[in-house]
């Protein structure tokens, strides 16, 4: 897994090696059940700080990527993890695009109902 | 390659003849206990029956001439892993080896000649010198009869560098593990626990000892950034390989052979060295010194592309 992170970006470092850790999983360079490097070694790799990778890996435990535990580091969670990498990378490409367009939140939301109604066949609610 | 394999094995048929023609022509001028064993100063310190002569000199010939010409026909010679000729390596060994075996079991079988009993057999203490004379002799002599050994497969393929920037951080991080060592290590640790039980503490500490070793070392984790190449063998890596990038010549990666290494585990061959859990692709990285250090792991492509782009040059 490449975990490459730019100081002069304006994307924080932590999101950054988030994005990177997320990409692994969704092409499979990391799979399930595997154990990601350890916070102090990826910091002292990255050069940053061991805070910034906690708080990449805790963004990654919140959208159920992987599993945080005391003594045992971080290991990518079972189930599906590439499929929903992809997915978690796809809404963040989406809230990007919107914001770009100057799209507000209940926008894109009201978009993404819309088009799960539509996947599902069921009637499309009106847009508000 | 049969060529090798010969060269390889036949000169432990050739060393153990003398010896097998002495034990079995001469059997009635040799005593029924013969000195087989000797101290520093050559008097004896323990012995052996006739049969057990002939067992040892025929296993030895045999075993160790099947044993050679197997590493020196299998390994292919890869130009990726080392640049020396490795086969030729082995060949040159072979030889060394059955001169040095062939001399010293003659010398011990002959001394024992026209003795009624082995206590009062003394082994001169010049033998151990002539057998390693004779063995560096017979490794020149090896050396020069052994082919050169072609090139099986050239410098690999370039891998193109990953660009980076100078505010940029990278790091490649992968975890090769392999289920058949640890599996062995239960295996052997499960017979040393029993050996233990039933009161066998030699084997059993060695059995225990090898048990442990595979048990904790079927993996290998290996890391590319801007400091370098970091290898941490083993669950509690214990063997660091680190090669700084200012001592990384080039990286690529290639397809490698356990047999170019003559098998598993932290490997050394003329040239170079590697952590070869298995076979299949690895990196190989160059040393300013022209030695190479190869590990196994996938995605081998990416770890030297960082390299290249760490060290900023191409491969």
């Amino acid at each position: 897994m490449l975990i490459r992170v730019d100081p002069a970006r304006s994307v924080p470092l932590a999101d950054q090696i988030a994005a990177c850790v997320r990409r692994g999983i969704a092409d499979g360079s990391v799979s399930t059940g595997e154990r990601l490097p350890g916070a102090r070694d990826l910091a002292a790799s990255l050069e940053v700080s061991i805070h910034t990778v906690l708080a990449g890996y805790q963004q990654l435990r919140d959208e159920g990527l992987i599993e945080l535990r005391r003594g045992r580091g971080a290991t990518v969670r079972g189930g599906s993890p590439a499929g929903r990498a992809e997915v978690i990378e796809l809404a963040r490409r989406l809230v990007e695009a919107g914001r770009r367009l100057d799209l507000d939140d209940d926008e894109l939301v009201a978009l993404l109902k819309e088009a799960a109604a539509r996947a599902a066949g069921g009637a499309v609610p009106p847009r508000p | 390659m049969m060529r090798r394999a010969l060269l390889g094995g036949v000169p432990h048929l050739v060393a153990a003849a003398p010896t097998l023609t002495v034990l079995i022509a001469e059997h009635e001028r040799l005593p029924v206990r013969m000195a087989s064993h000797f101290a520093a100063d050559g008097t004896v310190d323990g012995y052996a029956g006739h049969g057990i002569f002939v067992g040892l000199a025929a296993g030895l010939g045999v075993g160790l001439a099947v044993v050679f010409a197997l590493l020196a026909a299998l390994p292919a010679r890869s130009g990726a892993v080392s640049r020396q000729d490795v086969p030729r390596f082995a060949i040159t060994v072979s030889w060394a080896v059955a001169a040095f075996l062939g001399v010293i079991q003659y010398a011990a079988v002959a001394v024992n000649l026209d003795h009624t009993d082995g206590a009062g057999v003394t082994l001169p203490r010049w033998t151990l010198l002539a057998g390693l004379g004779v063995a560096v002799v017979a490794g020149g002599i090896g050396w020069l009869v052994a082919p050169r050994t072609p090139l099986t497969d050239h410098d690999p393929a370039p891998v193109t560098p990953i660009p980076i920037s100078d505010t940029e951080q990278v790091s490649w991080t992968r975890t090769t593990a392999v289920v058949w060592i640890p599996v062995v290590g239960a295996v052997a640790l499960a017979g040393g626990l029993a050996l233990a039980v039933v009161g066998a503490p030699g084997g059993a500490v060695a059995l225990i000892l090898i048990g442990v070793l595979f048990l904790l070392n079927g993996r290998v984790r290996v890391t590319a950034d801007r400091r370098g190449l970091t290898v941490l063998v083993g669950l509690l890596g214990l063997l660091r390989v680190r090669i700084p990038a200012e001592d990384i010549l080039s990286a690529t990666s290639a397809d490698v052979s356990p047999a170019s290494f003559g098998g598993w585990g932290y490997r050394f061959v003329p040239g170079g060295s590697g952590v070869i859990l298995r076979s299949g692709p690895a990196l190989i990285v160059t040393r300013r010194s022209g030695r190479r250090f190869t590990v196994t792991v996938d995605d081998a492509e990416t770890a030297a592309g960082v390299l290249g782009g760490v060290t900023g040059r191409a491969c």
